[in-house]
């Protein structure tokens, strides 16, 4: 007997499951629902377990196992089937399927998901889940991609991807001699440096750009870290950087400073000793 | 969505965790870690390598009898796994 036939025996209720090309099974385990029940607008028949006699759980076992392993049906929790619903939705939206198109073989595979997962907890956040979600959706990601995926989960909230590391891919790959290799060094740099970087991002002030480099060198130093780089790209943003970065040299004569500037895109570090 | 997000799939309520296991012959040591019936000392493997108790199990997918783990990262692999 199929799955199908076995259900059917199962369910003994007045619907027509020929009729029903797509409908979920559902299994829950509790003394609230029907033993058997049937959602038309969802097309899901619930089984619940609590009730059935044990014949008729070994029914609901045979068709689990048959539709698993044979029909290779996906069985999965209900929260995480909505969780993954939720990611795959974001995933087609405007707002998020260009990004992610953009850097998909740009960056290496791993790079790839974290991001992914990032953008989905920047989601979570735009839709006012609370801190407790958001600090676990960003351990997850830890969890998974260690001090990297942390990294990756901290630029992509703050919009480093699309403001500072797509048009820094865009002007590097503007050169004739431009490989993907190039931009990987590049980028590889903003993501182990991000703890200790400023990010000069499109449409940022003098004033913002100073406010924010004196903020991460006094944070820096506190904690015994006694380097601040600063990234930047476009002509406005570089010219802003090295404006402020003669600024600090006057006010601390002592500080080390090496920059490397090439295409409009500009990395500064910044040594105390 | 992905068509294979529309329907047909098997759904359960964390409350029916242990049943579901025990529908594959697996269930949990003292650490509550998904076990091998057949074998207490084997603990379930994710694709990943990963070991997994039943709080973070989230599924199952054939193959050799996948495991997915309920942490943002290996359901968005799972999304890759089953598009």
């Amino acid at each position: 007997m199929s799955w199908f036939e076995k259900l059917k025996e199962l369910v003994k209720i007045n619907i027509n499951l020929e009729n029903i090309r797509f409908f979920d099974i559902h299994i829950n385990n509790n003394n609230t629902s029907d033993r058997v029940e049937y959602r038309q607008p969802e097309k899901i028949i619930s089984l619940n377990l609590e009730k059935l006699t044990p014949s008729e759980r070994e029914q609901v076992k045979q068709i689990v196992q048959e539709k698993v392993r044979q029909d290779d049906q996906l069985l999965i929790e209900k929260n995480s089937q909505e969780r993954i619903k939720d990611i795959d939705s974001e995933e087609n939206s405007d707002r998020i399927k260009p990004l992610l198109a953009y850097f998909k073989n740009k960056i290496p595979k791993d790079d790839y998901t974290a991001l992914r997962a990032a953008l989905h907890v920047r989601e979570r956040f735009r839709r006012h889940a609370n801190k407790e979600e958001i600090l676990n959706l960003r351990e997850e990601i830890t969890g998974k991609f260690g001090k990297r995926g942390r990294s990756i989960s901290i630029l992509c909230s703050a919009g480093y991807f699309e403001s500072l590391i797509k048009p820094i891919y865009e002007i590097m790959s503007a050169d004739p001699d431009f490989s993907n290799k190039d931009f990987l060094a590049y980028y590889d740099v903003i993501i182990s440096e991000e703890a200790f970087a400023v990010f000069v991002s499109e449409g940022m002030t003098k004033d913002a750009v100073r406010h924010q480099i004196k903020m991460k060198i006094q944070k820096n130093l506190k904690y015994g870290i006694k380097v601040v780089t600063i990234h930047g790209m476009g002509r406005t943003n570089v010219e802003t950087i090295n404006e402020v970065v003669r600024e600090l040299q006057d006010e601390t004569p002592t500080m080390l400073i090496t920059i490397s500037e090439k295409n409009n895109i500009i990395k500064v570090q910044l040594k105390f000793t | 969505m992905t068509t294979k997000l529309r329907g047909g799939m098997i759904t359960f309520e964390a409350s029916a965790k242990r049943e579901i296991l025990s529908f594959f012959d697996k269930s949990t040591d003292e650490e509550d870690y998904i076990i091998e019936d057949a074998d207490p000392t084997q603990r379930v493997l994710t694709p990943s390598g990963e070991e997994l108790t039943i709080d973070e199990f989230a599924g199952i997918k054939k193959g050799s009898e996948i495991f997915i783990k309920s942490d943002l990262p290996s359901l968005i692999e799972l999304l890759d796994m089953i598009n």
